[in-house]
């Protein structure tokens, strides 16, 4: 067995050398290589993880936020038709109104206008009925030459121009 | 050709003898360590270098890979750091014993069987010490990693089992089976090294030119199927110890 162990060059120190040797290795690989490397690798893939979270939340949001707009749109359009009937009705309503003033402005010119023209015929004939009463007057005493009493004379004449004016 | 299965003494550090072999482990640590400080000095939340690419694809790809072997995450992760530093040790030293000068460049020593070459640099895994002293580690840290997953008295209860005669004997069994683990784990990994130092040695005196090339090729495979069967081993053992019932 110690001649085998000789042959073999087993020697106690340089075993323990080497197993010294491989533990030192394990602890600085650990120490600075695996450790950091798995805690990086891990991170990344929480952070992927996250971010992928996040991104279906931001996508969700999105969608409710596009829902919302959709809908408030639909209600400002909405609005938006009523006030504008609402405006054309009350135009159309303004617009009658003003329609029904000019029309009322203008009956009421006219029949302005009608009485003055008529109250201008009855003056005129009114005057007309004085200057031919003086006239029939002027004639019947020319042609009576005061053969009449003044007052039947002038009965006469008014009856005249009563006559006249029918 | 002198061929030897000890390794050779190249210089002493007070009454400490340091070997060959045990340089060039000291080496292959060297560059792992060298990897692992740049990878943490570059290492950002967003990678931005091709050695934090490499590096993450490496880490990923590991932990993913003892994942769809032990089944869970979270043991992945807690497995992970023994069974990737045997991997990449064993890979590493492998390899690093394939480059030229290794084996060739070295000096003549006087030994009590008269002046032989000592090789300045021998593959770290062609040498006894080395590939025991990574069993027992192995070993021990599938026992360390037991007991810390199911508790002490029900580790120990598998190899001492007084409850009845049929687990008693099977306990001593388990207790046989431990040491033919570190053996088989050792015996293995140095003598598919020592042999590929040999073959190639003995192909590279026999034809220098061309002929040696197939078998650099074989021992790049060897050498990374050697580190994969180590740290896989080491892998179901770490699975087997921490499992309540076997």
């Amino acid at each position: 067995m110690s001649e085998l162990i000789h042959k073999l060059g087993i020697d106690w120190k340089l075993l323990i050398a080497q197993a010294v040797n491989f533990v030192v290795l394990l602890w600085l690989l650990k120490k600075f290589l695996y450790g950091p490397v798995l805690e990086l690798l891990r991170k990344r893939r929480e952070d992927i993880k996250e971010g992928a979270q996040n991104a279906e939340k931001i996508a969700q949001e999105l969608r409710q936020i596009e829902q919302r707009r959709a809908a408030e749109l639909e209600r400002v359009k909405k609005e938006a038709e009523i006030i504008i009937q609402e405006a054309k009705q009350a135009a159309k309503a303004r617009g009658e109104e003003l329609i029904n003033q000019t029309e009322a402005k203008i009956a009421g010119l006219i029949a302005e206008a009608k009485r003055h023209l008529e109250e201008e015929r009855i003056k005129m004939m009114d005057q007309a009925g004085k200057d031919v009463k003086e006239l029939v007057f002027m004639v019947a005493e020319k042609v009576l030459e005061e053969q009449l009493p003044k007052d039947i004379h002038e009965k006469f004449v008014e009856e005249a121009v009563r006559r006249l004016k029918k | 050709m002198h061929i030897s299965l000890a390794a050779e003494h190249i210089f002493s550090i007070g009454v400490f003898s340091v070997t060959n072999t045990l340089l060039m482990a000291w080496l292959a640590m060297g560059v792992l360590i060298a990897f692992a400080l740049v990878v943490h000095r570059v290492l950002k939340p967003l990678p931005e270098s091709g050695v934090q690419n490499f590096a993450e694809a490496v880490v990923d790809g590991a932990v993913s890979f003892i994942e769809s072997a032990v089944g869970s995450r979270k043991d992945a992760e807690r497995f992970f750091p023994v069974v990737a530093t045997i991997f990449f040790f064993v890979l590493v030293s492998n390899w690093m014993g394939i480059f030229p000068g290794v084996g060739s460049i070295g000096f003549h020593e006087a030994t009590e069987h008269g002046e032989v070459f000592a090789p300045l640099f021998r593959s770290a895994n062609s040498d006894v010490n080395m590939t025991l002293a990574l069993a027992i580690v192995a070993v021990a840290t599938t026992h360390i990693m037991g007991v810390a997953a199911i508790g002490f008295f029900k580790h120990a209860g598998k190899f001492i089992n007084f409850s009845n005669p049929i687990l008693f004997f099977v306990g001593l069994l388990e207790l046989v089976g431990e040491v033919a683990k570190m053996v088989s784990f050792s015996f293995r990994l140095f003598g598919n090294i020592f042999a590929g130092e040999i073959l190639l040695t003995v192909i590279a005196f026999l034809v220098p030119y061309i002929a040696p090339l197939p078998f650099l090729g074989l021992e790049l495979f060897v050498g990374f199927m050697q580190a994969l069967v180590f740290a896989m081993l080491t892998l179901v053992f770490l699975t087997i110890a921490t499992a309540e019932h076997h």
